[in-house]
């Protein structure tokens, strides 16, 4: 039989336990808490973070463009101009003293004729033109030839749209840029030998099935690497995927993998 | 009472300091609570372990006071 005293003790000394406990178990509920409130606000932070990277890359390649533009229009056509504004102005004086040479005129006019050709060198860069001019097919075709051409051993190109398929020029050149960029991406990561594009159109659905040999991604392995990464080429992959309400599909099989590039046309803006 | 200390933003913010004591309470008023019968009938056990249970009720109630006092205080 346990002594009175000793059991009075035995269960003052438990409910003093339980009280030490109960105030443990108050103490690591707020720390807890703690920890949650400082995951959130790190979370928080790292992603304004990320949001202030992407606009510096975003104004720095804004910038460096700028500069690059500047640049050509100095160096060439502002040159080219002054050496037609000096020719024109000795033309005055000669003009006044009643002998004009003929061939300063024509020189001036081939300094302004090549600034014109400079000119249009630097719009050609910023706007697709052969794009516009040509239609979808024909600058998706050139512009896989183009960088395809040495760097992989097939290259095939199968269409299957309507002809009179109107794509707005907006779509058109967002489709574009999309489909440039993962041409680029899989040629710089993927090493494939062979590449296969079909563009099809079905049930206002205009679909791009790139098809190569080389390194797949799956869509979780592409999802993950557009979250983690802060790369300019697939930040502008998401805008335009945004803005022409279209999608990426990745997909990975033993031999080959797929990229398919999906926009609905009677949605999409 | 474990619960709504977890998901405390359930809860109003003025409610969480009382519901930390009511938890410290009913956590220490279980063990007497599962000895009672047996204190109950003998003065001995008891005049050693009441003045511990007196002192949290105490304890307990001073809290309550304090607290709902200074709240509204404030």
């Amino acid at each position: 039989m346990v002594d009175p005293k000793e059991l009075a003790i035995l269960i003052l000394l438990g409910m003093f336990f339980v009280l030490i406990m109960s105030i443990g178990i108050i103490m690591l509920v707020r720390k807890n808490r703690k920890i949650q409130y400082l995951g959130a606000k790190l979370l928080e932070e790292e992603l304004a973070n990320k949001e202030i990277e992407t606009l510096g890359v975003a104004i720095s390649t804004q910038e460096t463009e700028r500069s690059k533009i500047a640049r050509q229009l100095h160096d060439d056509v502002g040159a080219l101009l002054s050496l037609a504004q000096k020719n024109l102005s000795n033309l005055e004086d000669e003009a006044v003293s009643g002998k004009i040479d003929i061939s300063s005129i024509s020189l001036s006019k081939e300094y302004v004729s090549q600034s014109i050709e400079h000119l249009r060198q630097i719009t050609k860069g910023l706007i697709p033109h052969y794009l516009l001019k040509f239609g979808l097919v024909k600058a998706l075709e050139r512009m896989a030839k183009q960088k395809t051409d040495s760097l992989i051993d097939s290259f095939k190109f199968d269409i299957n749209i309507p002809d009179d398929l109107v794509i707005s020029n907006l779509i058109m050149t967002h489709y574009f840029y999309i489909a440039s960029e993962l041409i680029t991406n899989l040629l710089k990561h993927s090493y494939p030998s062979s590449i296969e594009m079909i563009l099809t159109f079905d049930a206002g659905y205009l679909k791009l099935k790139i098809k190569h040999n080389g390194i797949a991604l799956t869509q979780r392995d592409f999802q993950l690497l557009s979250s983690d990464s802060d790369s300019l080429g697939l930040e502008n992959i998401r805008y335009r995927l945004n803005v022409i309400k279209g999608e990426l599909v990745l997909k990975r099989n033993k031999t080959y993998g797929t990229i398919e590039l999906i926009t609905n046309l009677d949605k999409s803006i | 009472m474990l619960r709504l200390l977890i998901y405390y933003e359930k809860i109003d913010g003025f409610l969480v300091p009382i519901v930390k004591a009511l938890f410290v309470f009913h956590a220490v008023s279980f063990i007497y609570s599962l000895f009672e019968h047996v204190l109950r009938i003998n003065s001995e056990m008891m005049s050693f372990v009441y003045p511990g249970f007196l002192l949290l009720i105490l304890s307990l109630n001073l809290f309550f006071t304090y607290y709902l006092w200074s709240t509204r205080k404030n």
